[in-house]
């Protein structure tokens, strides 16, 4: 049974005008109840309301479509000698976009930030490894003078302990000049001599000094300090060897250097420039990200990377119109790098990762700062703060649209 | 200077008041009202005047507010007063506008009746169809969309009766469904 008005208010209304007034809100409750009953029985009144529901959106369309461009608004303010006050137009920036020189800044703010913190991360990772590894700094390498013919030799820590003894000679009087390559603190126990006989260094309880002149009777009690110095020279090696050994097992990156492929996921987005009025469901397989990697070193990778995500935005189509549009796939090569592990907080390894590539709308940059997990060599998991600036063009002019948002996920190595 | 956020929390009233106190006053009040009514009195133009205009006129609907507010003008509704400046302004500059070529939008409307119905070319046919109604529907359907007003602000704006309002908001609707029904029975097909 179609229904041809209904009395409301003591005027008589059509279903197609209720439903026009239920969609501007101009129903009370009461009124809508009676619409819906209507529209529940009646298929072609369903088919109206679609229609209605359609005619709504493209007027609601067309209002957002019709923000007026920067020229204009800056030409207002110019004729009205009103200083245009940057804050005060955020929301028709936020709509249209911000200008593309905010791109550049945006991108420097991101290294910034990830320069900053990988300097402090460094160097929370240097106290750490000072604090707990000092010995590591024992030289390897120690150049010995022999004689007068000053014969520069370089000896490791085995061959000088090895070769000491057999330097002395009643003919050539041995004097030892130790440089220690690159180290510090490493002088305990061991006495540094001149060529012209006077101690540069004596430091610790094995301290010994020799003559550039030493009669034969000497020459057993020389040595036996030498071969007393040779062990605690040993004695110190061995301790610092083994800790270098130890330590090289703690700070050593420890991960199998290769191509790695990562996928994450992209959640929690705050959007600048949101416009979920007009936006369209998103697709399947939405804010994912795909990485192919290649390990440089244990710190440099280089990469790839195809994703798409959510990234609301009124594009502007070749004909001049907006049209809304809910994601963004887009490619890119990536750089990360890659600080070691820190023992103390379970092996988490920060990152930081930029990202410069393309969409189909302009060009996007990405910057991660976060920290992985290696739970095996070949696998690791990873959380980060991930920001995202894309830049596109309206009305002629480059606009860029922000996004910061977490991203998680885990990584293969092969 | 107020900052943005602070200004977002200014009402309507608030701001129009600012227009009228220093500089710095007025230029923080009248960007912050620019804010919020420029694209919605830059559709109005549009859709009421066409593309070709919108923009001077609509400068002018501003110029002339913010000198209304300068002058402290009493406004009991700032959103109401605006979009009543934007109808006169208007209307003045529509005295000397041709007529919409009907002709051609017909052809649009049919030519593109081969086409698969898209929300796009819905969007462009229903501002064309708005194009052919009546001026009072025009004006009147123009208002409700672009100022998101009530039947009984735009009443008060228009300065008719609310039944007035609502019969040339429902005659509107119902003429552009009846423009657009060759569109909708395609896409049913």
């Amino acid at each position: 049974m179609t229904i041809n008005t209904i009395i409301m208010d003591n005027y008589h209304y059509t279903p197609s005008e209720l439903i026009d007034l239920a969609l501007d809100c101009e129903l009370d409750t009461s009124q809508a109840t009676t619409l819906f009953e209507l529209l529940s029985r009646d298929n072609s009144l369903q088919v109206e309301f679609r229609q209605a529901v359609a005619i709504r959106r493209a007027l609601s369309n067309d209002v957002i479509a019709s923000i007026p461009s920067l020229e204009f608004t800056n030409n207002l303010f110019q004729r009205a000698g009103v200083e245009l006050p940057v804050e005060a137009t955020s929301s028709i920036t936020a709509q249209s976009g911000l200008k593309w020189s905010s791109l550049a800044g945006t991108a420097i703010v991101f290294l910034g930030i990830g320069l900053i913190i990988s300097l402090l991360l460094n160097r929370f990772y240097d106290v750490q490894t000072k604090l707990s590894n000092f010995p590591v700094f024992l030289p390897k390498i120690y150049t010995m003078y022999v004689g007068k013919e000053k014969t520069l030799t370089s000896y490791n820590n085995s061959r000088l302990l090895n070769n000491t003894e057999n330097t002395l000679s009643p003919f050539h009087t041995p004097t030892y000049h130790h440089i220690q390559k690159a180290s510090k603190g490493t002088t305990d126990g061991i006495t540094i001599l001149s060529e012209n006989n006077e101690t540069e260094q004596s430091v610790g309880p094995a301290s010994v000094e020799i003559s550039t002149i030493v009669p034969q009777s000497k020459l057993k009690t020389i040595s036996n300090k030498i071969i007393g110095v040779k062990e605690e020279l040993s004695r110190l090696l061995m301790i610092d060897y083994s800790k270098i050994s130890e330590d090289k097992s703690n700070t050593s990156l420890n991960i199998d250097k290769g191509i790695s492929l990562q996928i994450r996921g992209i959640f929690g987005g705050m959007l600048f420039n949101n416009q979920s009025s007009v936006v369209p469901s998103p697709p399947l397989m939405n804010n994912l990200g795909v990485t192919l990697k290649y390990d440089l070193n244990e710190n440099h990778t280089i990469g790839i990377e195809v994703g798409q995500e959510s990234f609301p935005s009124m594009i502007e189509t070749s004909d001049g119109r907006l049209q809304p549009t809910s994601t963004i796939a887009w490619t890119g090569i990536i750089y990360q790098y890659s600080l070691p592990k820190i023992n103390k907080l379970g092996n988490l390894r920060p990152f930081i990762q930029t990202v410069s590539g393309g969409t189909g709308f302009g060009p996007i940059a990405k910057g991660i700062i976060g920290v992985s997990l290696p739970i095996k060599n070949k696998m690791s998991f990873f959380t980060a703060a991930e920001g995202t600036v894309m830049g596109y063009r309206y009305h002629s002019n480059w606009y860029s649209a922000q996004k910061i948002s977490f991203c998680t996920g885990m990584m293969l190595t092969f | 200077m107020k900052s943005n956020n602070t200004l977002k929390t200014y009402s309507d009233d608030e701001l129009f008041t600012m227009l009228g106190g220093t500089k710095t006053e007025s230029d923080c009040g009248f960007g912050e009202l620019y804010r919020r009514y420029s694209y919605r009195i830059f559709g109005y133009c549009r859709r009421i005047i066409g593309d070709d205009k919108a923009e001077d006129v609509c400068q002018e609907i501003f110029l002339s507010f913010l000198d209304h507010g300068r002058k402290q003008t009493t406004v009991c509704n700032v959103g109401s007063y605006l979009f009543r400046i934007a109808q006169n302004k208007t209307r003045r500059f529509k005295r000397e506008e041709t007529k919409v070529a009907l002709d051609e939008f017909k052809e649009e409307l049919y030519s593109a009746e081969n086409h698969n119905y898209e929300q796009k070319e819905l969007n462009q046919l229903v501002v064309n169809a708005l194009a052919l109604l009546p001026e009072d529907q025009r004006e009147t359907l123009a208002l409700q969309v672009y100022s998101g007003m009530s039947y009984k602000d735009i009443a008060a704006v228009r300065q008719v009766p609310i039944n007035t309002v609502k019969s040339h908001i429902l005659r509107a609707k119902k003429q552009i469904r009846a423009i657009l029904l060759p569109f909708f029975q395609s896409e049913s097909k």
